[in-house]
């Protein structure tokens, strides 16, 4: 039995879906690595970035309820639809699901999108352009330690 | 750490199945492990439920005391009952003749034109028995298996209410409540709870 880091369970299961790596090209992480000197994306390349929002730490049963603000990007506002639909669709079997992580396996109980989407030009990415986003709220649990 | 148990933690709802008698018998529960319980029987699901899904299991103790003891010094349970509850969502008229408890053949068709379906309001003196499984996928608390609680006779309970909206829309919402079979085994009357372990 080892802790977890909860954050990477969810990333890693959902970089394990199918759909979602095909629409994101594997780009799945906790923060954007568009223009970055290294390990950069494609400035036209979709991605998924879960980015930590908050959410409960349930110490006595030694599992974590939080929030995490999912960024779905796209080169168009349509091809960051894609990569929305495909997390959707993938939020629907995500049900005490198992992931490996550096620690061991790690479980997810549930990830639901719990917010419509909003769109947003980041203009933190591709200056002067921005880029495309789908801005939605998931609501997880993940167990803390391996199983 | 308080406790080892990640799988026993419960998340997720469940799909309910409706099935009728048959010759005045329940139908038989299909194995926990079958993943479409409607294949090969007359299971039907239920439809599509919207917020929480309640199984209940009724009847309050009567305690006995005398007057030697501060505390009771016996208990009984001079009735119990059994009811799972949820809003059903999906209004086709089919579904709702289930959570209405009419038979699925009160709902009528004509060709037309138009072509029309209707159910009629009154729903009658006897409700229609049903036999209910309530099937979560990963509801075991052994693991990433399925549950599933099989009542073997019941009927829909309720005054359901359809509340119509400019921005809402309505459901119905029902309480199957469990009759006892008593073709099934001692202690099984009511049916039972099943998990898969492996």
């Amino acid at each position: 039995m080892a802790e977890v880091d909860p954050y990477e369970a969810l990333i890693k299961l959902a970089a394990a879906d199918a759909d979602i790596a095909s629409v994101t090209g594997g780009r799945v992480a906790m923060r954007h690595r568009y223009g970055q000197q290294t390990g950069d994306w494609s400035q036209t390349a979709a991605s998924l970035v879960l980015l930590p929002a908050g959410g409960l730490q349930r110490t006595d049963v030694d599992i974590y309820e939080f929030q995490v603000e999912a960024r779905c990007y796209g080169d168009t506002p349509y091809l960051a639809g894609t990569v929305l639909r495909a997390l959707r669709d993938w939020t629907r079997n995500v049900a005490k699901s198992t992931v490996a992580v550096v620690e061991g396996t790690a479980l997810v109980y549930y990830a639901i999108i719990a917010s419509n989407a909003r769109l947003i030009i980041d203009d933190d990415v591709r200056a002067g352009e921005g880029m495309p986003a789908y801005l939605v709220q998931l609501n997880a649990a993940v167990y803390g330690a391996t199983v | 750490m308080a406790q080892n148990t990640p799988y026993g933690h419960l998340v997720g709802t469940a799909t309910i199945y409706v099935a009728p008698l048959t010759a005045g018998a329940a139908e038989a529960e299909p194995d926990v492990n079958v993943s479409d319980p409607t294949s090969g029987t007359n299971f039907v699901v239920l439809g599509e439920t919207d917020g929480d899904q309640v199984i209940q299991r009724t009847g309050a103790l009567t305690f006995f005391s005398d007057n030697d003891h501060t505390g009771p010094r016996k208990a009984v349970r001079p009735e119990e009952g059994m009811t799972v509850r949820a809003t059903l969502v999906n209004l086709t008229l089919e579904q709702r003749a289930y959570a209405l408890s009419l038979a699925s053949s009160a709902v009528t068709s004509d060709a037309g034109p138009p072509a029309i379906k209707q159910l009629p309001n009154k729903r009658g003196y006897y409700p229609t028995v049903y036999t209910l499984l309530v099937k979560g996928t990963v509801h075991s608390p052994y693991g990433a298996l399925p549950a599933q609680f099989y009542i073997p006779m019941g009927v829909f309970d309720g005054e359901p209410s359809e509340t119509y909206a400019k921005d809402g829309r309505p459901g119905l919402e029902f309480i199957y409540t469990a009759l006892e079979d008593t073709a099934q085994s001692s202690g099984d009357e009511f049916g039972h709870l099943t998990a898969q372990t492996a």
